[in-house]
């Protein structure tokens, strides 16, 4: 355990360079251990001050500003393996590291956790779990959510806590996980987390189909949907998207799927098959070219840095809907300006828009013609508001956070609760 | 008892006439679950046929401070049904209808008394499933399988009841009706699906679903692979699990549990076989064959004397029954067992199994097991006379047993089936009072009161509401710089 004042710092330069959506903190420490993390954040308690949990620093501008912020707490590096079981497929991280270092500490092992965020050698796994980050393969996966078996946390009083457990199926006690995934860092420090693991499979490929309209794109994901193929992406791309990846059209489809060679080439067969019904051109990637889309395609969704005026919104709707809002976005980028970006995981009705070049008043127009969106990434702060009401249960969530974090210390203002 | 007379009186304005069931003799079928250990009668049984009637219901109940406990088809197995402090149990054989099939965006809305297998049945015609099939498919309902997070044997590849809930309509402690979502995948706020899956009851009383369906897979393969003893079957398990073939289901039987299906199912399975495991692989037609060959030659690496795939529809349906049936196949060979639910990590398996067939020996008791091996979910069946004072003290110190070396060797005290009465006292074995107080932490936000399933989940010795205060205090004292740094609960 450190001593409290060499891990704190108060430096301008270190200050500024951990500006969260534009309010300097007072401090920053950087914390060796968790049980660092205790020791700090009992003596923030002590002192009252806010706080504010750090990663790779790439989902910061999700949300509200802070209304201020007294310690920033950068858990980088906390980013050790704690403990590897190859032959069970489980393992427990540190919540620094990034996703970047643990694939590649788990493709030595051939094992994946088959999340893909964007900017992957930044994003820490504590962060994707507090924004409850995706990826394409969520079509398939799902997103850590559904993978995490066990977490550690450090509570507002410092106080260290666990639930979950080393194994790929419990209901050990209540599930703990799910209450601090996508918690935006409002009910405790996330120190380590648990997850279940799977194989590298054999053989993975990608197919781009194009289309000239989207809605022949979405018949097309309606057609793969309710066939019994299996692809572990799908996403529905525009014309920017498609371009970045090397393939010309207006509409596009990207599908991945991963398994046994014969597996592989009888989706390779029938998912181009089927393109062709819906008026689709497809085009095939395997080796290089399919891991460069593929990071291409997550990396659309980052919000590390936003130019003034930009603003991306995680959306999501009923997969049956996604036309309709594909075909909103359309319209209102007619109506509002802001040269909108798409792109969705069609399948599962997910996805997220970009438009940049507007002011704030524009911003707000934006984000209310989308009831849908869950969340709003953008450096303007003065916003008339960053998130949409939940569906229902504001006040219990307004329990929760009474409950955890009485005083609202943790991340003061940027949530919903 | 006037007050009694009074709430019955307004329930059954609500619910009508036979809405409530009052009489002492129709009660008892309410003082426990599958988990017979701790037996309680319910003052009421209310059965409402709607969220409204449900809501209603509850605000009446809270009213007049009076426990509330769902109650399901009953078949759960750690008490979670039974009402140990009495109060109204609300059972929701009424509300049993699938309300909407939505292939476009794959998900079904149903009632919390829908029967599992009966859900599965349903969308089989459309050409989906849902996914979680508890080995008590047939009986128990969607409520409880949420209420529990239950499992089965094909979560192994699929996930648990957790994975499959997108959204859930739920009466919450206080009365208020709410949905935690609208169906789609992300909800803006905490996960409150996520966390309601799982929690036993105690943090609201689900009254509507949307489930997600899978769709079936176009093809699959069963193997029911006979091993000589049990550590060969496991290492099995353990290898195919390392090597990373995924398969659909993993599931295992012992010589005692062989024997047992053998009679009801007329398998043939060979006596001599010390153990079987049943394996399905599942996925599009392209592939299987191959992943089968490996299944296979893992299999008879590890000193298979038999591996028999079954073929047709009507040979695997058969297999499975035996499986899905095996608990109630016991009942030929004792007057009554203890279920024990357990889980360690996967490579343990050999080390536990051999635990439990010590544990045997020492307790003078036969002990079956019949289980999720691909998820390291222990089932171990231990048989004994209820009717024998001695017997039955001997089971529950067996599964102590089990119970504490699972922990000892990085396992948990439940996978599936819950904590409920019969396992609060083991979870400060797992947790620290600090993890416990963070739980209750919870569970007071939903349930201030703890008028929903009171006594569940937490010690009996340190309850929740004990916990609760030592955490408000703590953080309380922190804040205010009356505890030195350091000093936590
Ligand atoms: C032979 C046998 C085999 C089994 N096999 C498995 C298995 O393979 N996997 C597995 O996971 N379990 C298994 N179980 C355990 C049990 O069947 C499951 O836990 C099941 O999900 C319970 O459903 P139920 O409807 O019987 O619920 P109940 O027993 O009635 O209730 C279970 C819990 O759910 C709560 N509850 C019920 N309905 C609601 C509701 N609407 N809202 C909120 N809370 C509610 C209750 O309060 C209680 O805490 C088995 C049991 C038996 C007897």
């Amino acid at each position: 355990m450190s001593d409290i004042s060499v891990l704190i710092s108060t430096d301008m330069s270190q200050c500024q360079r951990y500006t969260v959506h534009g309010v300097v903190p007072v401090r920053v420490a950087v914390p060796q251990t968790s049980a660092d993390v205790s020791v700090l954040i009992n003596y923030a308690a002590h002192q009252g001050w806010r706080v504010v949990a750090w990663g790779g620093g790439t989902h910061q501008l999700i949300g509200a500003p802070p209304t201020a912020v007294d310690l920033v707490v950068v858990t980088t590096a906390l980013n050790r393996v704690l403990q590897h079981e190859p032959n069970d497929l489980t393992i427990s991280v540190e919540a620094g590291m990034t996703m970047g270092a643990l694939r590649t500490y788990l493709a030595q092992h051939g094992q994946m956790l088959p999340v893909d965020p964007a900017l992957p050698d930044q994003t820490t796994i504590g962060g994707m779990i507090a924004t409850a980050t995706d990826g394409p393969r969520r079509a398939n996966y799902g997103i850590l959510r559904d993978m995490m078996i066990g977490i550690g946390v450090v509570e507002v009083n410092g106080q260290p806590s666990r639930a979950g457990g080393m194994v790929v199926k419990n209901v050990s006690g209540f599930d703990m996980m799910k209450l601090y995934h996508g918690s935006f860092g409002t009910l405790a420090v996330i120190v380590s987390a648990n997850f279940k693991l799977i194989p590298i499979p054999p053989v993975t490929a990608t197919v781009i189909a194009t289309f000239a309209q989207s809605d022949q794109a979405l018949a097309y994901i309606t057609d793969v949907m309710e066939s019994q193929l299996t692809p572990v992406t799908c996403e529905l791309l525009d014309a920017t998207l498609l371009q970045r990846i090397g393939v010309t059209g207006e509409w596009g489809v990207a599908l991945a799927y991963e398994g046994p060679q014969a597996a592989v080439d009888r989706h390779m067969t029938e998912l181009p098959q089927r393109a062709q019904i819906h008026g689709g051109a497809t085009t095939l990637f395997y080796n290089e070219t399919h891991i460069q889309c593929w990071q291409t395609i997550a990396d659309a969704s980052a919000v590390e840095h936003l130019a003034v005026g930009e603003l991306v919104l995680r959306w999501a709707t009923l997969p049956a809907f996604v036309d309709e809002l594909v075909q909103r976005i359309g319209d209102l980028g007619q109506s509002l300006g802001g040269n909108p970006q798409i792109h969705a995981r069609a399948s599962i009705g997910v996805g997220y828009v970009r438009v940049t070049g507007l002011d704030a008043n524009t911003q707000n127009q934006w984000f209310e013609a989308l009831p849908e969106a869950v969340w709003v990434a953008t450096n303007a702060t003065n916003l008339d508001t960053y998130w949409h009401a939940p569906v229902g249960g504001l006040d219990v969530m307004l329990r929760i956070r009474d409950e955890f974090d009485p005083q609202r210390r943790f991340n003061p203002g940027r949530f919903v609760v | 008892m006037q007050q009694l007379a009074q709430l019955v009186t307004a329930l059954r304005a609500i619910v009508g006439h036979d809405g409530v069931i009052d009489g002492a003799a129709a009660l008892l079928t309410y003082e426990a679950d599958g988990c017979v250990m701790d037996l309680h009668a319910p003052n009421l049984v209310v059965l409402p046929r709607s969220s409204s009637q449900t809501g209603a219901v509850v605000k009446l109940a809270v009213a007049a401070g009076v426990p509330v406990v769902a109650r399901g088809a009953g078949t759960g197995l750690s008490g979670g049904a039974t009402p140990i402090h009495g109060g109204i149990v609300i059972a929701t054989t009424r509300m049993d209808k699938v309300l909407e099939v939505d292939t476009r965006n794959k998900r079904a809305l149903v009632q919390p008394g829908v029967i599992n297998w009966e859900l599965s049945q349903h969308l089989a015609n459309y050409g989906y499933a849902f996914m979680p099939d508890p080995s008590s498919q047939k009986a128990c309902t969607l409520g409880g399988n949420i209420a529990n997070n239950s499992g089965g044997p094909h979560c192994l590849k699929y996930g648990m009841t957790t994975n499959h809930v997108l959204a859930l309509r739920t009466v919450l402690p206080n009365g208020e009706l709410i949905w935690t979502g609208n169906g789609s995948v992300d909800t803006v706020g905490y996960d409150l699906a996520g966390v309601m899956t799982g929690s036993e009851g105690m943090f609201g009383i689900v009254t509507e679903a949307w489930v997600r369906m899978t769709r079936l897979p176009e093809s699959l393969r069963v193997v029911l692979a006979l091993f000589p003893d049990i550590p060969s079957a496991s290492q099995t398990v353990s290898t195919i699990i390392a090597r990373g073939l995924l398969p659909a289901a993993l599931e295992m039987m012992d010589k005692l549990a062989i024997k047992a299906v053998n009679g009801m199912y007329k398998l043939g399975l060979p006596e001599s076989a010390g153990s079987a495991l049943l394996i399905e692989i599942d996925g599009v037609e392209e592939g299987l064959d191959d992943l089968l060959r490996d299944v296979t030659q893992i299999c008879r690496d590890h000193g298979a004397i038999e591996v028999r795939p079954a073929t047709t529809p009507a040979e695997q349906a058969q297999v499975w029954a035996a499986r899905k049936n095996a608990f109630g196949a016991m009942g030929r060979l004792s007057p009554s067992y203890y279920l024990v639910d357990t889980v360690v990590p996967r490579t343990k398996l050999p080390s536990i199994l051999a635990h439990v067939g010590d544990v045997s020996r020492d307790f003078h008791l036969p002990i079956a097991n019949v289980f999720h091996a691909g998820d390291g979910n222990l089932h171990p069946l231990i048989l004994f006379d209820r009717r024998d004072r001695a017997q039955l003290e001997r089971a529950l110190g067996a599964a102590t047993e089990i119970l504490k070396e699972s922990v000892r060797l990085g396992g948990v005290v439940s996978g599936e089936h819950g904590i409920g009465v019969e396992k609060r006292d083991y979870m400060d074995i797992l947790f620290t009072t600090a993890d416990l107080a963070a739980m209750a932490g919870l569970r007071r936000s939903f349930d201030p009161r703890e008028l929903f399933n009171p006594g569940k989940v937490f010690p009996a010795r340190k309850g929740c509401g004990e916990l609760a205060e030592l955490r408000q205090n703590a953080i309380a004292a922190n804040e205010i710089g009356e505890v030195p740094a350091g000093t936590w609960l």
